[in-house]
């Protein structure tokens, strides 16, 4: 599903200062994150939506929308009280002299992709445990969908990947969805009716008869990821949920969360994999030695740098000092380097190109990493303990 | 495609119930059970215990003439608590009511039938009363209780006739020409061989022993001894596993994460268990009272007592188990604990048995035996007439071994009450009599502090199990 792969690339296109440089196509595609927010009118009449306005589907979708804004009315009451699905204040959480949180603060919104990052021992999962009321914080407070955590209300809105699950060897995939469900409370048919959808949206159809002791460890991800998923929560939290899979299931994974967060689904994700995170992540956290070191969308988080990547159609430069700013070598073929003397110098720089007869072939704003964000962070401090 | 149409799926389905939960864990349970290699094992031991309590045969010997004897005692003296398997005559001694009846001729209806548990008798009975202290009985009286013992009828009397002379009378002599009917627990008295595969290998000796007596011994070994102890320590290491697997690193996240309180868990998977061994031991006492029921044509349904007791015992035990489980975290650990539980008990109970004995002996001891006339009449008292008095070693009951034993058997669960409960009734049912019978009669042992005491130490092991485990960070 080609669709699908772009979408995240396209949203976090969208947000940042390239949006212009969008094709219509790729713009065209946020319309789900349209429809995708019904909780709040804010989420709904956002600027993508009109992007696409002249669609030659724009209708369907108007009617969707309606449809959808009459949905959130109904359920308004309920709906509008909950402005973020996760919501912690001061939250500090102690084990005798060590402390594994020391009061992190964090608001999250409905459907957003939110990656929590940090080193072994940083304090992610405690936070998580709190989150789903296994742990008892020390102090602070957490809430979840405007209920206090660990209340049974709220762990029924909640599905969890923990990390090196391990799940009872002697069921077979059918059997443990079934097992579960009922825990959570699906009657039969609708446990039954879940469980098939989901073994086959992830590639688990086929091997009902299977015991979990003869899956592969990709399996029993996938499995992991099923029973999580199995109750339809309005929040996920997934410790490595693509532990140990191979690249083709990662993908069918993405893709399946990125449909649940098309649904509305909030999804937290711990995960060590800081390429995936930058790929699926709305939002990103790092955490550092029980401490929030840095919030905020990808973009924001990994920051622009003022350099652009240029390539040229024509003859070779032979001179590297311009008016707007300066050419070095980029190391990639035929590409250079160009670090402007003023933020508004874009401009000056096209100018000057087409003034010196340069046809331009590339044009590129050059960013960070999530990774050199996160060894920046990690070094600052040393590790964590 | 729309989001709120989830979501009012969810509200509306969503409705768990405790029962959907317990329901999740029953069959989490039952296919973690089925999952034990063991239990196939045990269940393949019980199927050949069967097979070879199947392969008994059981048949009647001769002892007509030792039953109409018995019953012609029982009308001159008390029988109540004296062993009939053993024919001794010491036991009536001192028991008499001032008469002596005795059988002077027994041939079978017809003479040709041969002498066994179905076979009409032809009688002649004498009674002779020692004038002053006895009284003549009337033809009436003595077809009323021929045959009646305290445990049961063994013989009823289908014809009587008097055939006392008027001077026999004058002197105490009676005598009576009867025709008398096997009773309805004359077969439980009578002497069987016993012996399994076929003839090869005997376990009676070569008179036999009461029918009562085996089916009682069968019933013990395959529901409360053998097979009941088989059953029980299999299950105890089966169940054994299922705490410490469901509160593992990995998979007990897994499961706080529904919505449904931690002490749940914990319950549901202790009932589900014990489910599951309820319906074993059913079948096990079932199976034991089918197979005894088919080889000897006894009925009677006091072994299915031995259901609940069984079960009772179990659910402490796993209560033990749980407990152990849920602290250590360890199915090794759950079931040693539980193992070495239940041999403690084992142990103080039968030494708690021990004192009870002991102290029956003492206040049984030194004290003569209501005299009789015939007594009066011996030149001098014999010794005999006494009971044993202590044992060389002394009253057990006396000693500060038996004193600890008691103060520890106080406070621990009584499961030997439990198995009194069954013992007794099926002692009573089969007529079964002896030292161990006047043991079981014993005011020490009351059904209600058994099951009380258990039911209370089952309850206080399985609360402290679900505090603990819903205090603690995973």
């Amino acid at each position: 599903m080609p669709r699908r792969r772009t979408f995240a690339a396209a949203l976090r296109g969208l947000r940042s200062l390239d949006a212009d440089f969008a094709p219509p196509s790729m713009a065209a595609r946020v319309r789900n994150a349209g429809s995708r927010g019904t909780g709040s009118p804010s989420l709904i009449f956002r600027e993508d939506f009109f992007l696409d306005s002249t669609d030659a589907r724009g209708c369907r979708r108007i009617w969707d929308l309606l449809l959808s804004f009459a949905f959130s009315a109904l359920s308004a009451t309920a709906m509008t009280a909950i402005e973020h699905v996760v919501s912690v204040r001061l939250l500090q959480k102690h084990y005798g002299q060590l402390r594994a949180l020391g009061g992190v603060s964090l608001d999250v919104e409905r459907a957003t992709v939110f990656g929590l990052l940090g080193q072994n021992g940083a304090g992610k999962t405690t936070l998580i445990k709190i989150l789903l009321g296994m742990l008892a914080p020390t102090s602070g407070s957490a809430h979840l969908l405007g209920r206090p955590v660990g209340s049974v209300e709220a762990r029924r809105e909640v599905g969890y990947l923990p990390e090196d699950h391990r799940l009872p060897e002697y069921h077979t995939g059918p059997s443990l969805l079934d097992v579960y469900g009922g825990l959570q409370g699906l009657p039969r048919q609708e446990r039954r009716r879940r469980a098939a959808e989901l073994l086959d949206l992830l590639g688990l159809a086929g091997r009902e008869k299977l015991r979990i002791r003869g899956y592969s460890k990709g399996m029993k991800q996938r499995l992991g990821l099923a029973q999580s998923l199995l109750h339809r929560p309005s929040v996920l939290f997934l410790d490595e949920p693509t532990d140990g899979v191979d690249p083709v299931g990662r993908k069918q994974i993405r893709d399946l969360l990125l449909a649940e967060r098309a649904r509305g689904v909030t999804i937290f994700i711990n995960s060590h994999l800081l390429g995936e995170v930058e790929q699926l992540c709305d939002r990103v956290a790092i955490l550092k030695k029980g401490q929030l070191a840095l919030v905020g969308t990808v973009p924001e988080v990994v920051g622009d740098k003022s350099t652009w990547l240029v390539g040229f159609d024509g003859p070779l430069l032979s001179d590297h000092t311009w008016q707007s700013g300066r050419l070095v070598p980029s190391g990639t073929a035929d590409l250079w380097r160009l670090t402007l003397d003023s933020a508004e110098g874009i401009d000056r720089f096209l100018g000057e190109a087409r003034g010196r007869g340069l046809l331009l072939r590339h044009l590129e704003r050059e960013r960070g990493t999530l990774e050199e964000i996160y060894l920046q962070l990690a070094d600052a401090g040393g590790p964590s303990s | 495609m729309n989001v709120p149409i989830d979501s009012q799926l969810r509200e509306s389905s969503c409705r768990p119930g405790p029962l959907r939960s317990f329901a999740a864990i029953l069959r989490d349970a039952w296919l973690a059970f089925l999952d034990a290699r063991i239990l196939w094992l045990l269940l393949a031991a019980i199927v050949v215990l069967f097979a070879v309590a199947l392969s008994a045969r059981v048949e009647p010997q001769t002892g007509g003439r030792r039953y109409l004897d018995l019953a012609a005692r029982a009308l001159s003296a008390d029988m109540t608590g004296i062993d009939l398997s053993k024919d001794s005559l010491a036991d009536v001694a001192g028991r008499l009511d001032g008469s002596l009846s005795m059988i002077t001729r027994a041939e079978p209806v017809p003479t040709t039938a041969a002498d066994g548990p179905g076979t009409t008798w032809s009688v002649t009975l004498s009674r002779n009363v020692v004038p002053v202290v006895g009284s003549l009985a009337t033809a009436d009286e003595i077809a009323r209780r021929f045959g009646q013992i305290p445990d049961g009828r063994l013989w009823t009397v289908r014809e009587i006739r008097e055939t006392t002379t008027a001077m026999a009378a004058a002197v105490g002599s009676q005598t009576w020409e009867l025709k008398v009917d096997p009773g309805p627990d004359l077969r439980i008295l009578w002497p069987h061989r016993f012996s399994l595969f076929g003839d090869s290998l005997e376990l009676t000796r070569p008179e036999g022993a009461p029918l009562g007596l085996e089916v009682f011994i069968l019933q013990k070994l395959l529901s409360n001894g053998i097979g009941g102890t088989i059953l029980l320590l299999v299950s105890v290491v089966v169940t054994a596993a299922f705490v410490p697997t469901m509160i593992r690193k990995g998979t007990l996240e897994l499961l706080l994460v529904r919505p449904l309180p931690r002490w749940q868990l914990i319950v549901f998977t202790y009932v589900a268990a014990l489910l599951f061994v309820a319906a074993l031991l059913g079948l096990l006492i079932l199976a034991t009272w089918l197979v005894t029921g088919l080889l000897t044509g006894l009925w009677s349904p006091g072994i299915l007592l031995a259901l609940p007791t069984l079960l009772l015992f179990f659910a402490m035990l796993l209560s033990v188990s749980v407990f152990t489980g849920v602290v250590t975290r360890s199915a090794v650990a759950a079931m040693l604990v539980t193992v070495a539980y239940w041999a403690v008990l084992f142990v103080v109970g039968l030494m708690h048995l021990q004192v009870v004995a002991s102290r029956i002996r003492e206040e049984t001891a030194d004290k003569p035996r209501p005299v009789s006339v015939a007594d009066a009449l011996r030149p001098r008292p014999q010794p005999a007439r006494r009971e044993q008095a202590s044992s060389p070693r002394g009253l057990f009951h006396t000693t500060t071994v038996a004193r600890v034993v008691e103060a520890i058997y106080a406070v621990l669960p009584h499961t030997e009450d439990l198995d009194t409960i069954i013992d007794r009734q099926l002692m009573r049912d089969f007529a079964v009599g002896g030292r161990l019978r006047q043991l079981m009669e014993s005011p020490d042992f009351t059904w209600a502090r058994g099951v009380g005491l258990t039911l209370v130490h089952t309850a206080a092991f399985l609360i402290a199990a679900c505090v603990i485990f819903s205090r603690r960070d995973p």
